[in-house]
């Protein structure tokens, strides 16, 4: 990758709703996420931490402000263009949710290649699935697969295409603490190893505390911006936000 | 528990099928009673004012000495005799004016002038032996009006010219001349009444007079009420057939919703699952939860009932508007409402809507409490096992009745037990179709898949992901595509069969037959055209009744050499070449070539050796004899039965017929069928079967596509999540509606092809019953059934476009928090 920056906002401005009861999710927010970073986002319920996701990944369109990822100017993109940036630079991981149920694992992990209309990786999706535990579950339908190899399996389609960006929304939100950290650490895997970028949306500050940033949000407005952070630290911060 | 909360808006598609169910019951019920209103009015016309009645046996004629009893009799104020014979009348090119093969009639006058059958529209009726009055619908058809000349042929076959003086109004479709009482008797050489009527004296009861009417032999002698009562039942005789078809097909409607509604309630409970369970945390009963659900598809029935009467109202209409196409001359009328078709209207839409929500409802009492705490519940479905049992019981009855009906020799036994093995096997086929209709649409979805990729891959893995709810959705279709399919290889195998079957046995190019009514064409005629070079052969059949040991058989007389080349019927045993003096071909299905036949005719005896046995033919007969033979049996016979003609080889069509019009131009009464244009005819009247089937199949259809919306919408709906995250994982809007469409596509294209597989083979075995012994030609109606299917899936995709839209708008993040 050329460009340092893998996300780059600019005065960022998320506005919903119009006159008396416009609610401004987003207020005039400036970040960068540099290449080979592991970045989580953290904040209070409210915070507006999650629609700040959304408007970085092209999910939702911004009212104003700008936001760049590999170098593309996302702004101003029609629908069309947006589900293809999705689709070639962005990787996802969600909550939950994650998996299409009418797909097998791999056939889940493979679909972004293939709406894109790529012939699949073989050799990629071997090491990938090797990597992450599930060469022994390629085959198997979502609802065969525990909570924990789902979001491995969502994992996996996420780092599939090295995209610019991978985007995960609370990865751990729905699992128990150990496989929760499994997740987590693989996550902090594909930085460390892969050179992968990952910008995490959590409210848990045990696992912020896997990133190697932190980026507070507090109504709309980013309030901290910690580097090497720890949990402690994370939670201390939180707390002081009156979270 | 009021209500269960189901939101308005989605029983809508389930109103929607209700409606069109509804308002093909209600429309066919009102147009019926519609119909029978204005046949009852018109044929009220020849009971009007009559008190009493006398009529003749069918066939038969009272003498003016009955009608004098009849004027004698004690209560009987005044008497009207009517004649009513055959009386052919020509147009103003000298055509014999014949309406379906019938030539018109003679009526008298009439001698009380409130008593006659008809009203006189202008003019006036006619006085003299030269006057006449016609029919209006005759004068609409030949143009003839008042003062004009037209021309009838008497009894000896002589043209006769009369002045219309009068246009009458009069019931039937028959052409019909009002003529002065003398001139009728003397142009037709007939005397007696077909009816005498009477009307009686103030204090005379209708009843009594009746009883006190002297009746002679097989006449029949009733009230004015009765005789009212037995034309109307005449006159509803006429379109019952059309009307039993039209309930036959409303039923298939009322089936098609059903499906659709218990689809839709189905979805509707599996959706509602943890709000029902959290219901049944919160105390409710299995009961309450049932009754409500029930309450309210009661309530969607009635709301979809009176909607459905409103539009059965335009159906009616539409249908009456429509019904010359259907076959049917009817009298012009309003649209009659009587309550019947209301009230069936307001029972069927909510009892239909209470059935089919039976099933799920009772499922949604199943769901346990708990699962309003878990996060999914499994779904329960029947077990594979016991289905596969049921349907494989279910089959081989279906199968075996099927072959039983095959084996059968008499057609209408051996159609009921096929028809009634295809029901069981279509039920059968309709139990298995959840185990199936994924394979079936993954087939399907092999060229789709090639060509669209990816959404055309997840269409087929949503539409096999919920097989039940597949199969129910398409059953819709199986069964109206089903019935249309069947219908088309039916009349198109029967089509065909009785084609070859003709021109096997006629290889001839026109075929000249006696007017109805009429005994025969006179001997002139075959000898009129045996000179002429133009046909190469002809061959005159002579027919009468005759008995053999077996029972009343028609005796034909047939020239040897007509034998094997004019008249070339299938062997069964024996050889037509022995066929000559003193023999005879039987097709009474009964004896062995050789045996000694004895043929009687009144007091005639006459045997013959059976030379060889042969199928039937109805034109022909079942006895066929050489002339000498049939002479001896019947010697006063002259008059053919039947020409069989075929144009020597370099004479066109138009030429020979010409030739034909010219030898018949002194014998009005005979009717020439040109084969080539019998077949076409017969081909228009095939087409428009079928048509007419397509057209009223297609309210099925209509309420099938409903049905695919709404599971779509419903579909739809439970997988906003999924939705969202494949947009976010890069599936355009575009390709995302694709996704919808061709799962619609290929929902509507499963359900097609497997009702044209099975109308096919159903329309075929019919047919083959419907012939008996002789096997059937299969035609397979390729280019229709094709258009069945892709009109389906078209549909079908179409039935998808609101559902696909509404998927498509829906914001990626917005539908992610929504679920």
């Amino acid at each position: 990758m050329t460009t340092t920056h893998a996300v780059r906002a600019d005065e960022l401005v998320k506005v919903y709703g119009e006159g008396e009861t416009a609610v401004t999710a987003v207020d005039r927010v400036s970040v960068t996420f540099p290449a080979g970073q592991f970045t989580a986002i953290v904040g209070p319920s409210g915070s507006g931490k999650s629609t700040l996701m959304h408007l970085l990944a092209g999910l939702d369109t911004a009212t104003s402000g700008s936001i760049r990822i590999g170098g593309v100017e996302v702004t101003g993109l029609a629908d069309r263009d947006l589900t293809v940036l999705r689709r070639d630079r962005i990787g996802f991981v969600f909550q939950a949710f994650n998996l299409l149920p009418t797909l097998t694992a791999e056939q889940n992990i493979l679909l972004p290649g293939e709406l894109a209309g790529r012939r699949p990786d073989r050799p990629r999706l071997a090491q990938v699935a090797a990597d992450l535990g599930l060469a022994d579950r390629l085959h198997h339908y979502p609802a065969q697969l525990s909570g924990g190899q789902q979001q491995r399996v969502a994992c996996a389609r996420a780092l599939m295409s090295r995209p610019d960006v991978v985007f995960a929304d609370e990865p751990t939100g729905s699992l128990d603490t150990r496989t929760g950290a499994g997740v987590l650490e693989l996550l902090r895997r594909s930085v460390r190893e892969w050179g992968q970028t990952v910008v995490m949306v959590t409210h848990d500050p045990v696992a912020a505390g896997y990133a190697d940033r932190v980026v507070v949000l507090a109504d709309g407005r980013i309030v901290d911006d910690l580097r090497a952070p720890t949990p402690d630290g994370v939670a201390d911060r939180l707390q002081r936000l009156g979270a | 528990m009021r209500r269960t909360g189901l939101r308005p808006r989605r029983l809508v598609p389930t109103g929607l099928a209700i409606v069109l169910a509804v308002a093909f019951v209600a429309g066919t019920m009102i147009f019926s009673d519609s119909a029978k209103g204005a046949l009852v009015d018109q044929y009220a016309r020849a009971a009007r004012n009559v008190d009493v009645a006398l009529t003749a046996a069918p066939g038969g004629r009272l003498a003016p000495a009955d009608l004098e009893a009849v004027r004698r009799t004690d209560g009987v104020a005044s008497v009207a005799g009517r004649m009513r014979e055959r009386l052919p009348l020509l147009d103003r090119n000298g055509r014999l004016v014949a309406s379906f093969g019938t030539p018109g009639y003679g009526i008298d006058v009439g001698d009380d002038s409130a008593l006659r059958p008809y009203d006189l529209t202008s003019g006036s009726p006619p006085a003299s032996d030269g006057e006449a009055a016609i029919d209006s619908k005759t004068a609409e058809t030949t143009g003839y009006r008042i003062g004009d000349s037209a021309t009838v042929v008497d009894a000896s076959d002589q043209r006769r010219s009369l002045r219309i003086v009068g246009i009458v109004a009069i019931t039937g479709g028959v052409s019909t001349t009002v003529l002065t009482r003398a001139a009728l008797t003397r142009l037709t050489d007939a005397t007696g009444y077909r009816e005498v009527v009477a009307t009686i004296g103030s204090g005379a009861e209708a009843e009594a007079v009746r009883d006190r009417l002297p009746v002679p032999a097989e006449a029949v002698a009733r009230t004015g009420d009765q005789l009212r009562r037995d034309l109307a039942k005449q006159a509803f005789a006429q379109i019952s057939g059309l009307t039993i078809g039209l309930l036959l097909f409303a039923a298939v409607a009322v089936l098609v919703a059903g499906f659709v509604i218990a689809n839709t309630f189905g979805i509707l409970v599996a959706q509602r699952q943890r709000e029902t369970a959290l219901l049944r945390c919160v105390g409710a009963r299995r009961g309450q939860i049932l009754r409500s659900l029930l309450a309210d598809s009661a309530l969607v029935g009635a709301a979809g009932a009176v909607l459905g009467l409103v539009l059965g109202y335009a159906v009616a209409w539409g249908l009456l508007a429509g019904s010359v196409a259907l076959g049917l001359q009817l009298p012009s009328g309003g649209l009659v409402l009587t309550p019947y078709p209301l009230l069936v209207s307001l029972i069927v839409g909510p009892l239909v809507t209470m059935v089919s929500a039976v099933v799920p409802a009772v499922r949604a009492t199943r769901i346990p409490p708990v699962a309003a705490l878990r996060m999914a519940v499994p779904a329960t479905g029947r077990s594979r096992r016991s289905l596969v049992v049921a349907a494989a019981l279910v089959a081989v009855a279906g199968t075996l009745t099927t072959v039983a009906g095959l084996r059968l020799a008499q057609p209408e036994p051996a159609m009921i037990l096929v028809v009634a093995g295809g029901i069981g096997n279509f039920l059968a086929l309709l139990l298995i179709s959840p185990l199936v209709i994924g394979r079936l649409v993954a087939v399907l979805g092999w060229l789709p898949g090639r060509l669209f990729g990816v959404p055309a891959r997840l269409a087929i893995a949503n539409a096999r992901r919920n097989p039940g709810r597949t199969a129910a959705t398409t059953a819709a279709l199986l069964v109206g595509v089903g019935l249309m399919a069947g219908g088309s290889t039916i009349a198109a195998t029967v089509d065909r069969t009785a084609e070859v079957q003709l021109d096997q046995a006629y290889p001839v190019d026109y075929l000249i037959t006696p007017a109805a009514g009429q005994r025969g064409i006179a001997p002139a005629v075959g000898a009129g055209l045996s000179g002429d070079r133009a046909f190469d052969l002809i061959a005159g059949v002579k027919r009468a009744d005759g008995r053999v040991p077996g029972g009343t058989v028609t005796v034909a007389g047939i020239s040897g050499a007509a034998i094997g080349t004019a008249y070339r019927p299938e062997v069964t045993a024996g050889r037509l070449a022995e066929f000559g003096p003193g023999t005879a071909l039987v097709a009474t299905g009964e004896g062995e070539v050789g045996d000694q036949l004895v043929v009687t005719a009144g007091s005639r005896k006459h045997t013959v050796r059976v030379a060889a046995l042969v199928q039937n033919s109805d034109l022909v007969g079942e006895v066929i004899l050489g002339p000498g033979d049939f002479a001896a049996l019947y010697p006063g016979q002259r008059d053919d039965s039947l020409i069989l003609l075929r144009a020597a080889p370099g004479t066109d069509a138009p030429a020979a017929r010409q030739r034909i019009d010219a030898a018949l131009a002194a014998h009005p009464l005979v009717q020439v069928d040109d084969l080539a244009s019998v077949r076409a005819e017969r081909g228009a009247a095939v087409r428009q079967i079928v048509g007419i089937i397509a057209v009223l199949l297609g309210f099925a259809l209509v309420i099938a596509l409903v049905g695919i919306t709404n599971t779509l919408s419903l579909s739809v709906l439970e997988r906003t999540r999924e939705s969202a995250l494949i947009r976010a994982l890069g599936l355009t809007r575009g390709q995302l509606r694709a996704t919808l469409l061709i799962e619609a596509l290929l929902m509507a294209a499963a359900g097609a092809v497997a009702g044209v597989a099975f109308g096919v083979l159903y329309g075929w075995l019919t047919a083959e019953a419907a012939f008996g012994p002789t096997d059937a030609l299969l035609v397979v109606p390729g280019g229709q059934l094709a258009s069945f299917v892709v009109i389906a899936a078209v549909a079908g995709a179409g039935a998808a476009v609101l559902p696909s839209r509404r998927a498509a708008r829906a914001s990626v993040v917005g539908a992610m928090a929504d679920a």
